[in-house]
């Protein structure tokens, strides 16, 4: 009772992703192999124009336009070094 | 994870406008309580912006999993900088996403809404569940499956409320196949579920005050 005490959490918490996992396997069995957007087109009726897939590395690629991705990243990096230096100060 | 991947113009102008004025107002109250807390966040800013930067790297990328989705991180969001400041950063997050291409201009108010519910239901889940579950680990994977799979009722909801425009098929076939994309997405939960609860303990070992937890 208390081995299940001290580790009802990690029990818990497979039990959901064993659950979770059983139904999203056999809803990917249903839907077939989709992207993200043929995915929505196909669930909402509207007709899908297929996902674009270009510079897709072993099956990952990058939603929107690479270049600005890789802009506001930058951004994004010298953001969060303003904001540390000005709070640890 | 649960974000609206249909163009600008499947929702009418009514129901884009709709979701962005409850988002605003979700945002201004945000805003507002940020402003009476003065001084508070200043710590948390730092996280936020941090947690803004890596949750925007990652939810532009495609992951080759159920055919294909990305993570959120907006669970970790919640848990590291909080509901206030979680608020502000899945609008900022949105609108980056937007401007890139990912995701309409006219769905960022339901998107936003959509990352909201996820970052306030994980932070109370994560914040309330810690008599019951101590382990960081599990309680941040658990309040990570609670916050997407709500998120994903909320991105349901608000498809279900607004209708799509121009298509044919009865809402009870949408909300079939809005329920198929709610399991595929949760398929994902799970590698998110990991990554936070990974994450979280890492930070809880060497840094606890960050998540309010005192030194085990």
């Amino acid at each position: 009772m208390t081995a299940f005490k001290e580790h009802r959490g990690i029990i818990l918490f497979g039990l959901i992703a064993i659950i979770v996992l059983i139904g999203a396997y056999a809803a990917y069995q249903a839907t077939g192999p989709m992207g993200i957007e043929e995915r929505f087109n196909a669930a909402t009726g509207l007709s899908s124009g297929g996902e674009e897939e270009e510079g897709s590395i072993a099956g990952f690629f990058l939603e929107g336009n690479m270049l600005s991705y890789l802009l506001v990243l930058v951004i994004l990096a010298v953001a969060c070094f303003a904001v540390y230096r000005h709070n640890q100060g | 994870m649960a974000h609206i991947h249909l163009e600008d113009g499947s929702f009418t102008l009514t129901w884009v406008l709709v979701w962005w004025i409850i988002a605003l107002a979700c945002i201004g109250i945000a805003l507002w309580v940020l402003r009476r807390e003065k001084g508070k966040n200043q710590k948390k800013i730092t996280i936020a912006a941090f947690v803004t930067a890596a949750a925007f790297a990652l939810f532009q990328i495609n992951i080759p999993l159920f055919g294909g989705v990305h993570l959120n991180l907006t669970p970790l969001v919640a848990i590291l900088a909080g509901p206030v400041l979680g608020a502000l950063v899945v609008l900022v997050i949105n609108i980056l996403s937007a401007a890139i291409g990912h995701g309409g201009w006219g769905l960022i108010g339901a998107n936003v809404l959509i990352n909201l519910v996820e970052v306030v239901v994980a932070y109370l889940i994560f914040r309330g569940s810690r008599k019951i579950i101590p382990d960081l680990f599990s309680r941040a994977g658990i309040a990570t499956f609670a916050g997407l799979f709500c998120g994903n009722l909320m991105m349901v909801a608000i498809i279900m409320a607004s209708g799509i425009q121009g298509v044919t098929q009865t809402p009870g076939q949408v909300l079939a196949g809005l329920s198929l994309i709610i399991a595929v997405n949760m398929g994902i939960a799970i590698v998110e579920a990991l990554l936070t609860g990974l994450i979280v303990r890492y930070i809880g070992n060497i840094r606890p005050d960050i998540l309010g937890e005192s030194k085990p």
